[in-house]
């Protein structure tokens, strides 16, 4: 009985670790349905900012940045360039996350909103420094809207998942 | 005592907090280290290409037949109109052919007359896309052939339609392909029948635009852009595009092909001289 307990207890534990990867992956599969010119989303800071608030010990600081990590390594982007920025959208949601735990899910949205904007900007700088070029606003908008778009229904499956999570441990 | 007690926990909880700032200041130190070209990054980027593919290439599988059955829905409501515009094709076509003929005869006996050295052979080979790298920052895409099938630094990547991407880095299986829309792409071309010369600048949309070289250039709407061949990365007479809009000084270029909805390339290798550069371009 017990060794079907621990699998489970594994698998839920390392779940958000695993889709935090396989959204990271989904980056990287050449879609071709979108009306527009390929674009990929950094939906994976949905995951780190929910699990930052409600459950930083399933999804630290280690791991997170080891998200960033395998990002790097499978993208053409120098190395660190997304895991500084996933890194600091944690660093910020836990370091204010007995106010944020305590938000409404509205308030919550907004303050994600703010935190992947400033994710944005530090990106968009950390770009600018290393190649000299600023990106262009439309493409950085969109990404930024489909992921702020797509949280509610993030927050809605981590929801699920996380309950699961505290029902094991 | 107790008040000392509470400092130190104080102390260490803090501590705790701020410890992401440590990975932060490593991320950083792992940007800076990419940039100078450290040997060490250059190869986990490289390993963890090799390792993640087969799972990225499984993940993506159903994406691939569902794009397959989209195209193939699309392909069969466009069978009439498509039929008739090949019929059209094909007749100006062969009335090239017969021009082609006649001028490569003379080509031929023009050779013969002069002793000419002809250039080297070109080398191709087919490799699948297997990971497409869009995003904000950059446009370059994994296929699926690296040294080991004879890919080499340098070769560029062509679809039926045109030259679109260049190989900026290659691995034992797998290589990486910078598309001409990148924002790090420049390319040296001619624009043109007075072969202006500009230089190509990806910035990540589907249009890249035409920085001049010298002062008071002037291009127009429907001129044919062409690599140049200067420094040495690209061939010259390599037609990639037209200019479809000109507004203020600045062109902006149509590509025969930008590297959207392609499963397959040509990667191949024309032998150039390696280029005076140092990085990607």
């Amino acid at each position: 009985m017990t060794a079907p307990y621990s699998l489970e207890k594994i698998l839920c534990l390392s779940a958000p670790f695993l889709l935090g990867m396989l959204l990271i992956f989904f980056n990287q599969i050449p879609f071709h349905l979108m009306p527009y010119y390929h674009q990929s989303f950094p939906f994976v800071c949905c995951v780190i900012f929910y699990f930052a608030v409600f459950n930083p010990k399933v999804l630290n600081v280690f791991l997170v940045f080891l998200l960033g990590l395998i990002s790097d390594a499978i993208t053409s982007v120098p190395f660190g360039f997304n895991t500084f920025g996933y890194v600091f959208l944690f660093f910020i949601a836990n370091l204010f996350q007995s106010y944020l735990i305590n938000m409404v899910f509205c308030q919550l949205w907004c303050v994600f909103a703010i935190l992947f904007f400033c994710t944005d900007i530090i990106w968009a700088f950390l770009f600018f420094l290393i190649s000299g070029i600023w990106v262009s606003t439309g493409f950085w908008f969109v990404q930024y809207l489909f992921v702020c778009l797509f949280y509610p229904l993030f927050c809605y499956v981590l929801g699920i998942l996380n309950r699961r999570i505290q029902e094991v441990s | 005592m107790e008040s000392k007690l509470f400092r130190l926990k104080r102390i260490k909880a803090q501590f705790w907090r701020l410890f992401p700032v440590l990975f932060l200041i490593l991320a950083l130190i792992f940007v800076v280290l990419t940039m100078t070209g450290n040997s060490v990054a250059l190869r986990i980027k490289q390993g963890a290409i090799v390792f993640f593919n087969p799972i990225v290439s499984f993940v993506s599988k159903p994406v691939y037949w569902l794009n397959e059955g989209v195209d193939n829905i699309k392909n069969w409501s466009l069978t009439y109109s498509e039929n008739v515009r090949l019929k059209e094709e094909n007749e100006y076509l062969l009335r090239w052919r017969s021009l082609a003929l006649e001028l490569s005869a003379e080509q031929e006996e023009l050779k013969g007359l002069l002793n000419y050295v002809p250039p080297k052979k070109t080398r191709h080979l087919v490799a699948e896309i297997v990971m497409d790298e869009g995003s904000a920052f950059t446009r370059s895409f994994i296929v699926s052939a690296g040294e080991n099938q004879g890919v080499v630094k340098g070769m560029l990547a062509f679809s039926s339609k045109g030259m679109f991407a260049r190989v900026v880095d290659v691995m034992p299986d797998y290589s990486r392909v910078m598309a001409l829309t990148d924002y790090m792409s420049r390319v040296p071309v001619w624009v043109g029948e007075n072969k202006v010369s500009a230089i190509l600048i990806g910035d990540n949309t589907t249009r890249p635009y035409l920085q001049f070289l010298y002062e008071n250039e002037t291009v127009s709407v429907g001129d044919v852009v062409m690599t140049s061949g200067y420094i040495g990365v690209y061939p010259s007479g390599l037609m990639i595009g037209v200019v479809d809009d000109v507004q203020g000084g600045e062109a902006r270029v149509h590509l025969f092909e930008n590297g959207e909805k392609l499963f397959f390339v040509r990667l191949v290798d024309f032998s150039l001289a390696k280029p005076l550069l140092k990085g990607n371009e």
